[in-house]
């Protein structure tokens, strides 16, 4: 057993070992006698190993916390925003309404004197019976 | 469900750790700058899941947290002088023989030595692993490591390591 740890320590110091075979070292240094540097080496390292951090505290993602107050102001602007926008809307579809009244209004107006015009003109349809325009305007006086 | 963080780079704490420990040679300032880049990588979880050498930019930014340290407390401008900054401190009561032990080795190897030897010794890592974490080649790894050997071996033979 003995050579076969000088053979590894050898080839450990060349730094040619595998991590199985470095191992392998360990295991057999351990239930060996002798060695007692190479056991107090490989022990402390051990025992490093067993080192560990105590206080580090898994850090949380940073969350972006709002301003309560803000928040508050932001609401207030948002609902005055949207009352404006609302008030708004709400003036231009009523001119609206009150565009086409006024434009519906003319038009029966129009309408009315169209009509009123059409009536008027009525005589108008006689003309084609009579034979003379005299008989529609009379003679004249002389 | 686990976010990139907690799936990916907490596993990594105790390594990351051990390596800030064996730079500052303090627990808590270890622990200090290592939650400071716990706290950065939260921040650049995204970026960072997309990041080719995760385990390199961690090191990194571990390294350049302890360097800012210092620097902010001019005690030192590289962790070659990590001594330096040891013999001024007192030494955490925390600290164990063996711990104490693997410290004053590892202060006899330079920086570089220090980190592949760590990774190796300590927390085990083959060869490309110890690449990625420190983003140098292979070879530089092997011959490193080779050198850190060589190095310790003769603390052995000198009876350094028993002292």
């Amino acid at each position: 057993m003995n050579a076969r740890i000088e053979d590894l320590l050898a080839k450990y110091y060349d730094a040619e070992t595998s991590l199985a075979e470095e191992h392998e070292l360990k295991v057999l240094l351990r239930a060996s006698d002798g060695f007692e540097a190479e056991k107090m080496l490989f022990g402390s390292l051990a025992n490093f190993r067993k080192v560990e951090p105590c206080k580090i505290s898994l850090p949380e993602a940073k969350v972006r916390k709002l301003n309560a107050s803000w928040m508050s102001w932001a609401a207030s602007a948002a609902i005055l925003i949207g009352s404006f926008w609302g008030w708004q809307i709400y003036e231009q579809k009523q001119a609206e309404q009150a565009a086409y009244e006024e434009v519906m209004m003319a038009f029966a107006l129009i309408q009315t004197n169209l009509s009123k015009g059409q009536a008027q003109l009525q005589p108008m349809n006689n003309l084609k019976y009579l034979n003379t325009t005299d008989q529609i305007f009379g003679q004249s006086k002389k | 469900m686990k976010t990139f963080f907690e799936e990916h780079i907490w596993p990594q704490r105790g390594k990351l750790y051990r390596l800030a420990f064996s730079w500052v040679k303090d627990r808590a300032l270890a622990e200090d700058v290592l939650q400071n880049v716990f706290e950065k990588s939260v921040a650049r979880q995204k970026e960072l899941s997309i990041h080719a050498n995760l385990s390199g930019w961690l090191v990194l930014s571990l390294k350049n947290e302890v360097l800012t340290h210092f620097r902010q407390n001019k005690k030192m401008d590289t962790l070659e002088n990590a001594n330096q900054f040891q013999a001024d401190e007192p030494q955490s009561e925390e600290v164990t023989e063996s711990i104490q032990k693997v410290m004053l080795l590892l202060n006899e190897l330079p920086e570089k030595q220090r980190d592949i030897f760590q990774l190796r010794e300590v927390e085990g890592l083959d060869y490309s692993e110890i690449a990625s974490y420190l983003d140098i080649s292979l070879d530089q790894v092997k011959v490193n490591l080779h050198r850190a050997r060589k190095r310790i071996r003769e603390l052995i033979i000198n009876q350094k390591l028993a002292k």
